[in-house]
């Protein structure tokens, strides 16, 4: 039995892995969905102060008071920024970690820097936005569309310009480390898209698995079968 | 398939169900159980801010987000308030509610009304608390003591001064309702007689199923199988 934890991405929920949680129970593992604040079931909870911290946090305490140890640790696109920061307080009950088509920072490195997205200094001063709408995405499925759209909240800034702390770099943790690509998306033309960076780094580092699953972004939504295979199969693996 | 939506206590956290969700899973339901914030895994949020309406909001959210339809909601002691606020957003979703040794408020009472507890104005003022600490025993027998006692966390007391919003009295709503009461507790305790009066209302109530289990307060920790029997039969 395997305990995954899965972390969402930015604007998104919990709710985004409804649809591979019960698989994977149906397999016999355990699986937490730590809902991160300010964003899907935790909007109600949105505030300036909401930062990197607040979610490396989120997910700190989901695993140390559930006690979980020889984890799954996934983060799924911003939620790679998470799940690198929670390293520095629950690196040693991470037995597998695994980027989704994620952010994968070098210390120090905030979203912001990876992303060239230009939310600047974020809340602080005058006219600062402290909420960044969400970025439009497609559902394969067009009857989900309304749901999942309905669903997606501004994320809070401080989110994406804290940088995180890492102490070391990821590629000397005696976890296993896995890079899953969507390949469905295009390659950035100026070469500074950092999914395809990370994904290109890990194919060609041996201290690296790399997978990859043939569809966009929005894995978790449109094949969440091939993502419980893939899981399933990393698992028997490691 | 029947989904569960469990709503924990004062000063606990979503951790207090970890016995429960196994057998509830390997009988092939759904279960869901919302940290309450400000406590447990989320006491990184609490602040003078938190409320019954907050809590209220973290667990129809999750409902709302997760899009739960036919739940069996329910509520274990503190958990009691909370559930019954969160009726005015999602009652239409609730198939069975049940109280766990809870306060079962009526529109317009809070925690403190129920207890008598003086926690008084809340976080109103210079000198005033906003923390309330556990006050009574460690939960929990000993071999658990030291696992549960380090994730006890102070509780905002608006949670406990806030009145709660019910439109229509329980017996209105289409819902099935059941009380659950540990026998083990003593009757005449001010903390936890509401628990009493509200167990004997059940239990004289046509519109509510009432079941006992032998042991205290903290039955999701130290009867969990006994638990999970009960929602079994209720899913």
């Amino acid at each position: 039995m395997t305990t995954f934890v899965l972390v969402h991405g930015a604007w998104g929920g919990a709710h985004g892995f409804r649809t591979v949680r019960g698989p994977l129970r149906a397999a016999g593992h355990e699986v937490f969905t730590p809902s991160l604040t300010g964003i899907g079931e935790r909007a109600h909870l949105a505030s300036p102060q909401v930062d990197l911290t607040t979610h490396v946090t989120d997910v700190v305490n989901t695993i140390l008071y559930e006690d979980l140890a020889d984890i799954v640790l996934l983060g799924y696109s911003y939620g790679g920024m998470v799940v690198t920061g929670a390293l520095e307080h629950v690196a040693d009950r991470v037995a597998h970690l695994v980027y989704l088509d994620a952010f994968k920072p070098v210390d120090g490195q905030s979203l912001d820097d990876l992303a060239h997205a230009g939310y600047g200094k974020g809340a602080i001063g005058p006219g600062g936005e402290w909420l960044v709408p969400p970025l439009a995405r497609a559902i394969h499925d067009i009857r989900e569309q309304d749901w999942y759209t309905a669903r997606r909240t501004a994320h809070p800034v401080g989110c994406f310009t804290e940088p995180v702390r890492l102490q070391r770099p990821v590629e000397e943790y005696p976890f296993t480390r896995t890079y899953v690509k969507a390949t469905a998306e295009p390659r950035d033309p100026a070469g500074t898209s950092p999914f395809w960076q990370a994904a290109d780094y890990a194919k060609t580092n041996a201290a690296w698995r790399y997978r990859e699953i043939d569809t966009d972004h929005m894995i978790l939504a449109n094949k969440p079968a091939e993502f419980v295979s893939l899981m399933l199969e990393l698992t028997a693996a490691s | 398939v029947t989904t569960f939506v469990l709503v924990h206590g004062a000063w606990g956290g979503s951790y207090g169900f970890r016995a429960l969700r196994g057998p509830l899973h390997a009988a092939g339901h759904e279960v869901f159980t919302p940290s309450l914030t400000g406590l447990g895994e989320r006491v990184h949020l609490a602040s003078p801010q938190v409320n019954l309406t907050t809590h209220v909001t973290d667990v129809v959210n999750t409902v709302l987000y997760e899009d739960l339809a036919d739940i069996v909601l329910l509520g274990y002691s503190y958990g009691g308030m909370v559930v019954t606020g969160a009726l005015e957003h999602i009652a239409d979703r609730v198939a069975h509610l049940v109280y766990l040794d809870a306060f079962l408020p009526s529109d317009g009472q809070s925690l403190v009304d129920l207890t008598g507890a003086p926690y008084g104005a809340a976080a109103v003022g210079p000198g005033v608390q906003w923390l309330v600490d556990l006050p009574f025993r460690p939960p929990g027998g000993e071999a658990q003591g030291d696992w549960h006692g380090l994730r006890i966390a102070a509780h905002p007391v608006g949670c406990f001064t806030e009145r709660v919003r019910l439109p229509l009295p329980l017996a209105k709503y289409d819902f099935s309702r059941t009380y659950i009461k540990a026998l083990q507790e003593p009757r005449f305790d001010d903390r936890l007689s509401a628990f009493w009066r509200a167990a004997d209302h059940a239990k004289a109530a046509q519109d509510w199923r009432y079941r006992e289990i032998d042991t205290d307060h903290l039955i999701p920790v130290n009867k969990p199988a006994e638990l999970a029997e009960f929602l079994l039969e209720l899913g």
